[in-house]
This record gives C-alpha cells, structure tokens and sequence, in this order.
C-alpha cells in the first residue's frame, strides 16, 4: 500500500490533528482536575441529598400527624406515619456514616431506606424519587455490597476505571463521531476543494487504490486518536488517582429487567460498538464527498443522516427489526444500557453490509470523478 | 507518434471551450502554449491529463490512450501548486512520487540538488514561497525521466535565476528526447527555450502557429548577389531574395556560420547580417492585438 502511509501522514501530521487531539487532551485534564476538586462536593452533595430526603420525611410527618389528629383512628395513616419515623430514623443513622469508611454499613442503611420508601409508597405515600429510581438505587447499593466494592461517585469520580469509563463514555457518545468527522471529513471533499486530488490523478495509480489507501488511513488515524486519548486518560487516572476497579459493576436493563456489566465489559462493549460506527460515519462521508465535493455541506449532510438514521431507533420497533437498523449504534449508551428486546451486537450485521455497500458506491464514483469547473 | 490529439471538443455547461483541437507531435521537441487567459490552454493541458472529460475528439499520448493511468510512468504534468499539501514537506511528496512510479528514492537527492531545493527539501510546504513550490513541483515532474512533460505555468513565481535554472533543466531533458509542452506568459523565456509555438485563441489553435516561427531568420547583405544565388544553388543551401543584393537566409539545417563560410569560400563579401528574429512576443502582438494580457 504505496499511498497508505502518504495518506496517513496527511492526517496525523496535519495542523487541525494535533491542534484536536490537544484540545482533547485539555478537556480529559480539565475535567480530571474538575474531579479531583470537586470531592469535598460529593460530601456536600450526599448531605444536601439527605437534608432534603429528611425535610421530604418530616413534612409527611407533619401530614400525617395533622391527619391524625383529625381521625385517631386512621389506620393507613398511622402505618405511614409510622413507616416515615422509622425512614427518618434510617436517614439520620446515614447521616452519621457519611465521609466515613463504614460504606457498606451505610450502603445497607441507604437500601433499608429505599425498602421502606417503596412500602411507603405501596401504603399510599408520596416521594420525589421514582420507584424506577429506587429500584436502580438499591440493586447499585446492594451489587456494590456483594462484590465488596467501595462506591464511586457517577460524575466526580478520581478511580482510574470510573475515570477511564467516565471519558470512555463522552467518547463513544457523540465524541468519537464529532472528532472524526473534524479531522476526516474533508480528506476527500477537500482534496476537491483545492484541487489536491489532481496530483492523485496524474500519478500511475487505480482510482480504487486512493480510496482504499484514504478509508484505511481513516480508520488508523481513529484508532490512533482513540488510543492516544484512552492512553491519556489511562495514564493520568493512573498516575494521579485512586486505584478503584475494572469490575466496578454498571446497570443496565435486559427485558425489564436490572442486570449488570463490569465497567471493563462497557468499556469493551462501547469501544466495539463505536468502532463499527465510525467504520459507518466515514463510509457515508466518503459518499457525500463525492456526491457534494464541498466540505462543509459534505458535513452537514452525513450530521443530517446519522441523525436521521438515529431517528429509526424510536420510530422502529426493537426486536427483529434491531438486526436492521445501522444506526442504532450512533449512540452507544443507549444500545448498551437499554437491552429491552434487543442485544447490544444485534446491529453489527446491518452496520457492516451498509458500510461495504457505501464504500463500493464510493469506489464506483471516485472511478468517473474528475475536478470539473 | 508521442502525442496525437484529434478533433478535441470540451464543452463547460453548453460553452464550447476547446474546439476541435488538432495536435500531432512525432518526434522530440519543446512546444510552447500561449494566449490570453481563458483561451483553453490550461484546459487543454488538462483533457490531455484525462484530469477533465472530453466530449468529443480523442486523445493519444505515446500510443496509448489519455485515460490509462499506467501513462504516468511516463508523462509528467506540472500544475498549479494548489496540488501540494502544506502540512507535508518536500520530501515526503517526492517520496509518495517515488513509491507511486516505483522510483528507487536515492534519486530525490539527485533531482533536489538539480533543482536547488537542498535547504528547505524537509520543511512544510506552507511555508515554501511561491518560487520554492515552483521548485518542488518541477522536481516532482522530472524525477521519473519522463517522455512527455506538460507544464502548465512553469514560470510563475520564479526568480531570474530560478527561470535560467528551470530553462537550462528543461533543454536538458529536451535533448535526451523529452517532449515539452509548457504554457507560459512570460513569452522571452519561450523565446528562450524553443521556436514551436502554437497560439490558443478561444479555445482552437490558430493555423498560423501550427508552421512555428521562424526565429533565427537572417537577411545578409553581399557585394555580389548574382554570384552568391549561383554559389547556394550549386551547394543546395536554402535561401530567398529579399531585395536586391540582399539574401534572406533561415537557421534550420545548415547553420549561419556554414552559410557565411560557403560564402566567404567563394570570394563573395559580407557586407551585414542582420538578424530578423520573430520573437513570441511580436508575433503574439500580430495575432492578439487588442486582446487580454497573456
């Protein structure tokens, strides 16, 4: 492959690559350093948290007192009140165990609390959490419990793999996608646009071979961007945060049901199901660039259709039509959290045979294109 | 035949740019493009480098067809450096020339020190000025010893001495047998490096630039004219009368020292030679008067 390595240098040696993957650079420190500031505000946080949960308890004590006094006799008043004093009771026992390293202790008090809050809400109460919430909120707890894993804070987070699964996660969401359409989106457009493709043209070479030194230099320089900013991230979780761990458990809903990965799992998961998308992203990118010749509109086109294509997600029924759907990765989390009658791989097949067929589009195009006007 | 151009029409939308195009190039030789902006010579340049579709006419280059990509192993075309990547240097440019034509790469140091480009072969070409990528291009095109080289503005942005450097480079690779074809504007410098030149004028070729010029045309003065008509006819050198006692005499295969000699030879004084050279530039005014600078 004598243009591979031309091609490639194109990218990675170009101004806008490494001026992106600084900027990248400079968002993973900014929010690691957000992180590591911010840890005396998750103590803050789960107190505020508290404070209100017992304010929420206190002004249903304060009704169900008033009920009483109406009607001493009120028996599903006097179970709720009764379920509230002992909620209270559990909130002020959590209180006194926040910022200390009795976690598993509080962990249980927290799902103790949770338990009475759905019987609570079962005996006619009311709460602010959604019983979803607190469903997912006492399996977390007690998985965490089971596994002996010390809890870890959802956005504020310094443990290397919460860390790594924290940026894992921007990044497969929308990141990776922004990034590559940044950095590739004109490799062909705009060689167009300034006419750099006549020096491809007048040199002994197939037509197909440039687009195949241009696809495959894509996807090395996604995966080397992918690499340098996992490789970032790792190092600096490593070097300056807490050890944590890889089996750190991450919920996800299987037919209704609440069921867990390791973040090791997600983070594999993620990057496979990304990968396969970008394979996507840069085939259609290479069919609008051609089609439109104009970098910008180029963009804007492949932005529309992914959307769009994303759009199927809700407007197709899950199930069967999942192993139809190529845009169902466009944004992983979903695919990965919400397996609810469809698995997380089921759209590989589609994504594959759409990339293919594009790329030979692309191939057939590029054959017959010449830099006209 | 090393380039055969036949009936070449090239329309933009309806406007027919290139009409009827007819170029037969048997043998080795520098040939210059010239006319105003917007006459087709750029256009021409690249149909014939299949960079443009043709719509009617064909086109052959060394007896293959103008869209067999395999021809880049021996034609070159030099165009416009809007083809050159600012975020790579020189080398790697060359070097993607070397592994696209299958050129061993000790051959960069041979054509950068030909060129003059040693000094700033490794920095990024954003920062080449505009004679410096004139340099990088033209180290492109030559590189691989091409049989054909098309140059479309060779000339832009080169200083005086860059100009010679590119012009003696150019009648070097003229006399081991590379065709030339180069549009210029700047006409002393064709004058310079050849007296073939075809004149473009809203897009066809104007016949009277398909006999060339005649640069190196001489009318010499003698003391006998009657005798030296006798002399030239008896050695078969070609001639014409001017006027009385005055010969005009054209350089092609007999040189002007041969023609003095055969006169001097037989007694018949010189009384003044006196170079009629048609330079491009009077010949261009005769055929665009009025017409857009080159």
């Amino acid at each position: 492959m004598k243009l591979l390595s031309f091609e490639l240098k194109k990218i990675i040696f170009s101004r806008k690559f490494l001026f992106l993957l600084l900027l990248v650079f400079i968002g993973i420190s900014f929010l690691f350093i957000r992180n590591l500031v911010f840890q005396e505000q998750i103590v803050k946080e789960e107190q505020k948290e508290l404070e209100e949960l017992l304010q929420a308890n206190y002004n249903n004590a304060g009704l169900h007192i008033a009920e009483l006094e109406v009607d001493p006799e009120n028996e599903e008043q006097q179970k709720l009140q009764r379920i509230n004093s002992s909620m209270i009771n559990k909130l002020y026992e959590v209180r006194n165990l926040i910022n200390t390293d009795e976690w598993k202790q509080q962990l249980n008090l927290e799902n103790q609390y949770y338990n009475e809050l759905t019987s609570y809400v079962e005996a006619g109460g009311e709460t602010t959490i959604p019983i979803k919430e607190i469903n997912y909120r006492t399996a977390m707890n007690q998985k965490l419990v089971d596994e002996d894993i010390m809890p870890q804070h959802d956005r504020y987070s310094t443990a290397l793999p919460n860390f790594l699964k924290q940026i894992l996660t921007l990044f497969i969401n929308a990141g990776a996608i922004i990034l590559m359409l940044l950095i590739i989106g004109d490799t062909l457009s705009g060689e167009f646009e300034n006419r750099s493709v006549n020096l491809l043209f007048t040199q002994p070479l197939e037509k197909h071979q440039i687009i195949i030194s241009k696809f495959a230099s894509a996807i090395i320089t996604y995966l080397l961007a992918m690499v340098g900013i996992l490789g970032f991230t790792f190092l600096l979780g490593l070097f300056f945060g807490e050890k944590g761990t890889f089996a750190y458990p991450v919920l996800f809903e299987k037919n209704g049901a609440i069921q867990f990965l390791t973040v090791k799992t997600y983070m594999l998961q993620g990057l496979a199901l990304i990968s396969t998308t970008i394979i996507l992203v840069i085939t259609i990118c290479f069919l609008f660039s051609l089609l439109i010749k104009q970098t910008l509109a180029t963009l804007f086109a492949v932005l529309v259709t992914l959307l769009g294509g994303f759009a199927l997600w809700w407007l197709l029924p899950s199930g069967v039509m999942a192993w139809l759907n190529p845009f169902r990765q466009v944004y992983p989390d979903n695919v990965l959290l919400l397996q609810n009658e469809a698995l997380w791989y089921q759209s590989f097949p589609a994504v594959f045979l759409l990339a293919l067929l594009l790329l030979g589009w692309s191939m057939h195009m590029f054959k017959s294109s010449k830099q006209e006007g | 035949m090393i380039v055969n151009v036949a009936n070449l029409k090239k329309r933009y939308k309806k406007q027919l740019v290139l009409k009827g195009i007819n170029i037969k190039i048997e043998s080795p030789q520098i040939i210059a493009l010239v006319g105003p902006n917007g006459s087709g010579k750029t256009t021409l340049l690249n149909c014939m480098t299949n960079l443009l579709t043709v719509d009617e006419g064909s086109i052959e280059l060394l007896g293959k067809n103008h869209k067999d990509s395999s021809l880049f192993y021996d034609v070159s075309y030099l165009q416009d450096n809007r083809i050159l990547y600012g975020d790579l240097t020189g080398y790697d440019h060359l070097k993607f020339i070397c592994q696209a034509q299958h050129i061993d790469q000790s051959k960069i140091k041979e054509v950068v020190e030909r060129v003059g480009m040693g000094s700033y072969l490794k920095k990024r070409v954003r920062n080449y000025s505009l004679g410096m990528k004139q340099h990088l291009l033209l180290a492109m095109v030559i590189i691989n010893e091409p049989k054909l080289l098309l140059m479309d503005e060779p000339l832009n942005g080169l200083d005086p001495t860059s100009a010679i450097n590119m012009r003696n480079i150019l009648l070097e690779l003229a006399e081991i047998g590379t065709t030339i074809i180069v549009s210029s504007h700047n006409l002393d410098e064709i004058d310079r490096l050849t007296n073939t030149i075809y004149f473009m004028k809203d897009g066809a070729l104007l016949k009277e630039s398909l006999t060339g010029l005649h640069l190196n045309q001489y009318e010499v003065s003698v003391s006998n004219a009657d005798k030296a008509v006798e002399v030239l006819n008896a050695k078969g050198i070609p001639y014409s009368l001017a006027e009385k006692g005055v010969l005009r005499f054209e350089e092609t295969d007999v040189s002007l020292q041969q023609f003095i000699d055969c006169l001097n030879e037989n007694q018949i004084e010189i009384i003044s030679i006196e170079n009629q050279k048609v330079g491009a530039e009077k010949r261009y005014r005769e055929l665009f008067e009025g017409e857009a600078s080159v």
